[in-house]
C-alpha cells in the first residue's frame, strides 16, 4: 500500500496534461498547483489513513484475489460487512477531511465492471472477467487511484448517440484492430481524474443495439497519448491563489477538483477492454455503477455534515449564543438529518446481495433514496449552518484585512464575538462554513452520483407497487376481480 | 471523554507475568464517543512492564479490541487466547461507566496478567 507521500510522488512521474484557465499546466508541478493541491491533499489521506492503526479496521481489508493486506478503496465487496465498512470508512474519511477525496468513484467503477463482466461472460462467452481480474490485481499491487469515467457531455438529450449532429457527445469506439481499439469523446465532471494514474471508462447510460460502438468500457491511463483534462472552475477559486483564511479548507478544498476529459483518438489495448458492443450489458453496468455510488453519500455527506453542524456549533459558542434553546433545537434537528442520510447509507448495505460473481452488490432501491435525500437533506443541513452562523458568514472582510497593519485592528475590534476567542478563530469558522455551504459545495449534492429524477426514475421500477395496492386492497377488504 | 481522572484510581500494582505481550486492535473510528488511541497509551505508560503490540504482528497472548463506540463494529482478528472486547460503555460486553473505564481495564488485564 502507498503511503500519501508515494502517492504524491508517483503523480509526479505522469506526463498529464492538464489545462487550468486556458493554461497548460507542467505535469511535474501540477500537484503544487494552487487549484489542484487541496484535492491532492484529500486523496493522500485515502492512502496515509491506511497506515494508521485507529483507522486501518476500516481503510484496509484482505484481498479475495491474493490474500494480500489492501487499501480498502481497491477492494471487491465479498460481504455485507465490507459493504457497512465502506460506509463507515467515508463518514469518517469525510471527518478529516471536510470534503470529497474523490477515491471512491473508481472503487464503484471496479466492483461494478467485476460483476458485470462476469455476467457477460456468462452469457456470451466472453471473457473480459478475466482481462478485469488481471488489471484489477495491477491495481491491488499497485494501489493506483482510478477515476470512474462515466458521464458523457451527451449534448441535445433528447436524441439519441446517433442522433447528435456531433457523434463524439458520447465516448465511442472509432476504430478496432488487432492491438486494441481507439475511442473519441469526452467525459464530463471528472472527480479526481487529475490526480489519478488511470481511469475507468464506462458507457453513460444503456445502449440500444444499433448503438454497439457506444457500449464501450476500458481502462485508459490519465496521461496516455491523445487524453486532455480542462480543469473545472468553483465558486472562490482565485482565494487558492491568495492566503489560507479566506478558502475555509485551505488544506483540502471543495469538493472532487472536477475537470472535462478528452479523449481525441485514445489507443486501448484489448487486455484494457472490457465492454466492447455489448449493448445488453451497457445498462447493467449503468445500474449497478450508479447504485454503488449513490450507496456513498450517506457516507461521505454524512461525514461532511458532521463537520458543519459542528463548525454551526462552534459559530454560535463564538458568539456567545450557543446555548439558545433555537439553536440547540437547530443543531439536534441537522443531527437528525445527518443521521437519516447515514442510516439510508448503512441500510442498503445491510441488505447488500450477493452477486453471480461472487462479490456483494447494495440493495438498490435504498441506495436511490439514500442519495435522493442528499439532493435535498443537505441543502437543509447547510441552510441551518447559514441561519446559525449569521449574516457575517458572507460580507465579513478579508484576510488581508485582518493582517494590514492599518485597518487590521478594526477589523479585530468590531469582528469579536466573545472575549475569550481571537477574532482570528471566528473569521475562520465562517470561511469554513461559507465553503461548505454554498455554491460548488451544494451542486455537487445535487448531481453528484445522478441527479434526483434519475433517482426517482428507480423507484418505479424497483418499489413493487403491485404489492402496496394488494396490501390495501385486503384491508379495506376490497376482493380482487379475477381475471 | 476524558479519562484524565481515572489515571489515579488503580494505584495498587500487581506483579506481572512480563513475557506477556498484548496486541491491540482498533476499530476504524467513524464515531469517536472516546478517544482510544489516548486510552492505548495511558494503558502503555501504566504497564511498563507489558510490550503492546499492533494486532497484526502477530506474536502476542491477549489480544485488546478498542471500539470508540457503542456499535463495537471493529474486526476481530482470529485469535484463539483471551480477548478483552472494549467499547465507550463496556468492557467484555459487562457495562461500564464511562469514568471507569480505564480503571476497569487495568484492572482486567491484571487478571490475565499476574503471575
Amino acid at each position: 500500500m502507498m503511503t500519501g507521500q508515494q502517492y504524491r510522488d508517483s503523480l509526479r512521474k505522469r506526463n498529464i496534461k492538464v489545462y487550468i484557465k486556458g493554461e497548460l499546466i507542467n505535469s511535474n508541478e501540477l500537484i503544487d498547483h494552487p487549484f489542484i493541491k487541496g484535492h491532492v491533499n484529500s486523496a493522500a489521506m485515502t492512502y496515509d489513513l491506511a497506515h494508521n492503526p485507529a483507522y486501518e479496521d476500516l481503510m484496509t481489508t484482505t484481498s479475495h484475489l491474493t490474500g494480500k493486506k489492501i487499501n480498502r478503496f481497491t477492494h471487491i465487496h465479498q460481504s455485507t460487512e465490507d459493504l457497512i465498512k465502506k460506509v463507515k470508512m467515508l463518514r469518517m474519511i469525510s471527518q478529516n477531511t471536510g470534503t470529497c477525496y474523490q477515491r471512491c468513484v473508481g472503487f464503484d467503477a471496479m466492483n461494478s465492471l467485476y460483476t458485470v463482466t462476469y455476467e457477460m461472460d456468462q452469457k456470451l462467452g466472453t471473457d473480459y472477467h478475466e482481462r478485469f481480474k488481471k488489471y484489477l490485481l495491477h491495481i491491488q499491487e499497485t494501489d493506483n487511484m482510478v477515476a470512474g469515467a462515466m458521464t458523457d457531455p451527451k449534448g441535445d438529450r433528447g436524441l439519441r448517440p446517433g442522433q447528435q449532429a456531433d457523434p463524439d457527445l458520447f465516448v465511442h469506439v472509432v476504430e478496432k484492430n488487432d492491438e486494441g481499439i481507439i475511442v473519441r469523446g469526452a467525459k464530463a465532471h471528472m472527480t479526481g481524474m487529475v490526480n489519478s494514474h488511470e481511469m475507468l471508462i464506462m458507457p453513460t447510460m444503456g445502449m440500444n443495439e444499433d448503438e454497439k460502438e457506444y457500449a464501450v468500457s476500458c481502462a485508459i491511463p490519465v496521461d496516455a497519448p491523445g487524453v486532455i483534462h480542462i480543469f473545472g472552475r468553483q465558486t472562490n477559486d482565485d482565494r487558492k491563489c491568495e492566503g489560507e483564511i479566506d478558502q475555509g479548507n485551505a488544506q483540502f478544498g471543495i469538493v472532487g477538483g472536477e475537470s472535462l476529459t478528452i479523449l481525441e483518438n485514445v489507443f486501448v489495448p484489448w487486455d484494457k477492454v472490457f465492454m466492447c458492443g455489448e449493448t445488453e450489458f451497457s445498462g447493467m453496468l449503468v445500474e449497478r455503477f450508479a447504485c454503488y455510488h449513490r450507496q456513498n453519500y450517506g457516507g461521505c455527506k454524512g461525514g461532511v455534515s458532521d463537520v458543519v453542524i459542528g463548525a454551526a456549533a462552534v459559530m454560535a459558542d463564538y458568539g456567545g449564543y450557543g446555548k439558545a434553546n433555537h439553536i440547540k433545537e437547530k443543531i439536534n434537528e441537522m443531527i437528525h438529518m445527518a443521521e437519516t442520510l447515514y442510516a439510508c447509507s448503512i441500510a442498503c448495505s445491510a441488505e447488500g446481495k450477493q452477486t453471480a460473481s461472487g462479490s456483494y452488490y447494495v440493495d438498490p432501491l435504498l441506495a436511490n433514496v439514500g442519495k435522493h435525500n442528499v439532493t435535498k437533506l443537505v441543502y437543509d443541513i447547510d441552510r441551518l449552518a447559514q441561519d446559525i452562523g449569521g449574516g457575517i458568514t458572507a460580507t465579513m472582510p478579508s484576510e488581508s484585512d485582518l493582517k494590514n497593519l492599518e485597518i487590521g485592528k478594526y477589523v479585530e475590534k468590531y469582528l469579536k464575538g466573545v472575549s475569550a476567542v481571537p477574532t482570528e478563530d471566528r473569521l475562520r469558522m465562517g470561511r469554513l462554513i461559507e465553503n461548505m455551504t454554498g455554491g460548488t459545495a451544494l451542486v455537487e449534492s445535487m448531481h453528484g452520483a445522478g441527479s434526483p429524477q434519475a433517482q426517482k426514475v428507480m423507484y418505479s421500477k424497483l418499489s413493487n407497487l403491485s404489492h402496496k395496492k394488494q396490501c390495501a386492497l385486503k384491508i379495506a377488504g376490497i376482493k380482487a376481480k379475477k381475471k | 471523554m476524558c479519562f484524565k481522572n481515572c489515571r489515579n484510581q488503580s494505584k495498587e500494582k500487581i506483579v506481572l507475568d512480563t513475557s506477556i505481550k498484548i496486541g491491540i486492535k482498533f476499530c476504524g473510528n467513524c464515531n469517536p464517543h472516546i478517544d482510544t488511541v489516548e486510552l492505548s497509551e495511558m494503558l502503555k505508560n501504566y504497564f511498563k512492564e507489558i510490550q503492546f503490540v499492533n494486532w497484526d504482528a502477530g506474536d502476542y497472548s491477549i489480544l485488546l479490541v478498542l471500539n470508540s463506540c457503542t456499535v463495537g463494529c471493529a474486526t476481530h482478528p482470529n485469535f484463539s487466547g483471551p480477548k478483552i472486547i472494549t467499547k465507550n460503555d463496556s468492557i467484555n460486553y459487562e457495562s461500564v461507566l464511562p469514568e471507569d473505564l480505564f480503571k476497569e481495564l487495568v484492572k482486567k488485564i491484571n487478571e490475565y496478567t499476574k503471575t
